[in-house]
């Protein structure tokens, strides 16, 4: 077991409620192979910097998971797949803080 | 001689600055640090020389890498006009 920091970064022309069952979706697929989230952040509908597949704004979601590897991987090559998905981000880190990340704290100001 | 010894006290000091992402109260270097991340990159988007900003190598290192992965994200752009 080793911890994760992912970032996902779904299309713009979801709702929130769809982009919301996207990530469920996936983090039910590490939760089924005995992984689970230690914590969970929505940063909102961003603008991205550049056009991604004709897009221009994204969902950004940030998850900690503590899983295997092969979990991590699975999602991958799912994400992968998924048209509605523009980025993902996977890496393993050392440990989690319980603090709002910046972006997040930033969203929530704007708010 | 005596000519050339003064040139090289001038040079030294001009130069020695310290590390403004080093030491207790430095920021966190991090993809999710945004704000940060802006102010080592130029308007254009490029990283800005550790010659310019006095940051130490091992944290221009960090610099580097956070720039590009928020790159990735399209949190950053790789080139704005």
């Amino acid at each position: 077991m080793n911890l994760y920091e992912s970032v996902f970064v779904f299309s713009g022309s979801l709702t929130e409620k769809l982009a919301e069952e996207k990530i469920n979706h996936y983090e039910e697929i590490i939760k089924k192979s005995g992984g689970k989230t230690l914590k969970k952040e929505y940063w909102g509908l961003r603008s991205l910097a550049y056009k991604i597949k004709k897009d221009l704004k994204g969902h950004y979601f940030l998850l900690n998971f503590e899983t295997k590897y092969d979990a991590i991987k699975d999602v991958e090559s799912k994400l992968k797949i998924d048209e509605e998905s523009l980025r993902f981000l996977n890496l393993s880190i050392n440990d989690v803080t319980k603090e709002p990340s910046l972006i997040l704290k930033k969203y929530n100001e704007d708010k | 001689m005596a000519i050339k010894n003064k040139l090289f006290d001038n040079n030294r000091s001009v130069t020695s600055k310290k590390c403004p992402l080093s030491g207790k109260y430095a920021p966190i270097i991090d993809y999710k640090n945004i704000d940060l991340l802006k102010r080592y990159t130029t308007e254009k988007g490029k990283i800005l020389p550790s010659r310019v900003t006095q940051v130490c190598t091992k944290k221009q290192r960090h610099l580097a890498l956070a720039v590009k992965r928020a790159r990735f994200l399209a949190l950053l752009p790789y080139v704005s006009n």
